[in-house]
């Protein structure tokens, strides 16, 4: 079988683009956490801190292999590299990130992007079972977040760890009681284009 | 009239009793003006004013100081995560009106008196914090599992797209400040979904 001469190659279908775009942010994720793990100021800092992009890492790494599950399902190839995008000019900034309120908020910012994806894809996938699985990630990444957002506001203050203890949660200011919930409609503005991370 | 015909005109008038009972009774439960993807859309907007509902008790017994002295970053959560979900209602009854369906204005499912009631004698602010938790993993679980049967490119796939992570954070952010530990798993999940089954209209 030939093509028409001049033809651009075609397209995958978009569900294969949708799942290897998301799988290429969850990489992108799971090489930033990497990173983040191994600052000096994280291994020798708060338990609490560390345990976050412990548990964060563990959570990225399980969604790239449900979003690669899919796409092969979709009839696709399996999408293992990170997002070229963001990679390099991420990867330049957590090199020159210093301290954890930096830290967290650069987090933030990544976990925003991959779960305004995730929210725009999941009415862009034509079938039940994938609009479900979007959410579902969305959803997770939108809960990094507001924990992030939460050590975020308290990093700096001398506030105690929260939730510990009533006696804590009293001591919280109220300015952190909201901090991890800022919208009532999660955006997607910064989704990123169905086929940023397609494989070409 | 001989016994027999007695018996048979007895007979006859118990089975029209029964008859017209059950057509009284089936007269108390009209159909519901709600079926299909918009059954799934008036289930939302329930669960929406449910926590509405849930949260009003909250913000009314932090201000009557039931817990004991002000918690200044619970009742702010409380005041915002309720503007959310009264947001989110208006949302999901704006489909229903766009369909010339009647909306939602409070809280018809099977549960909720014995929520509120709950809510209400509560006296650990702990039991409160992890009552509406649950109220929030299930509504973004309930949208979750409900976009997989939504059909079509509507407003219904975009509102529950949106809508889930919103709730999904407010679970997160009280389970992280306010109960002493995250609650956030791998994935969110469907297992506490709400079923359309336990709306009453």
């Amino acid at each position: 079988m030939t093509g028409s001469p001049g033809a651009a190659p075609s397209e995958a279908p978009l569900d294969v683009q949708v799942l290897q775009t998301a799988a290429s942010l969850e990489n992108l994720a799971v090489a930033s956490y990497t990173s983040a793990a191994g600052m000096a100021f994280v291994t020798e800092g708060s338990a609490g801190l560390r345990g976050l992009i412990a548990r964060n890492l563990a959570h990225h790494t399980a969604h790239a292999r449900a979003f690669n599950q899919a796409v092969v399902k979709a009839g696709g190839a399996q999408q293992h590299a990170a997002d070229a995008r963001y990679a390099a000019p991420l990867g330049r900034i957590l090199a020159e990130t210093k301290d954890p309120s930096s830290l967290t908020g650069l987090l933030n910012e990544l976990e925003g992007i991959i779960a305004q994806t995730c929210t725009r894809y999941a009415s862009l996938a034509s079938g039940g079972a994938l609009r479900s699985m979007f959410v579902n990630v969305a959803s997770v990444e939108a809960q990094h977040s507001a924990e992030l957002l939460i050590v975020r506001s308290l990093l700096g203050g001398g506030h105690p760890e929260p939730g510990a203890s009533v006696a804590n949660t009293r001591a919280i200011p109220a300015a952190a009681g909201t901090a991890g919930i800022p919208q009532a409609v999660y955006p997607t503005a910064d989704a990123s284009a169905i086929n940023e991370g397609a494989l070409r | 009239m001989s016994a027999p015909s007695r018996r048979a005109f007895t007979a006859g008038v118990t089975g029209l009793c029964v008859g017209m009972a059950l057509d009284a009774c089936s007269s108390h439960a009209p159909p519901s003006p709600y079926s299909g993807q918009l059954r799934t859309v008036a289930l939302a907007a329930a669960l929406e004013n449910q926590a509405v509902s849930a949260y009003q008790t909250v913000d009314a017994a932090l201000r009557a100081g039931k817990f004991g002295p002000a918690i200044p970053a619970l009742a702010a959560f409380v005041r915002s995560a309720m503007a959310h979900h009264v947001q989110h209602a208006a949302t999901w009854n704006a489909i229903l009106r766009a369909a010339h369906k009647p909306t939602i204005g409070g809280a018809p499912l099977s549960g909720n008196a014995q929520l509120l009631s709950d809510l209400g004698s509560a006296s650990e602010v702990g039991a409160v914090v992890s009552a509406i938790q649950h109220l929030e993993i299930q509504a973004a679980q309930t949208y979750t599992a409900a976009i997989s049967g939504l059909t079509g490119s509507g407003p219904a796939i975009s509102a529950a797209a949106t809508i889930a992570p919103v709730e999904a954070m407010h679970a997160a952010a009280l389970g992280y400040a306010f109960n002493g530990q995250s609650a956030v798993a791998e994935f969110v999940g469907t297992g506490s979904a709400i079923s359309v089954t336990a709306l009453t209209v």
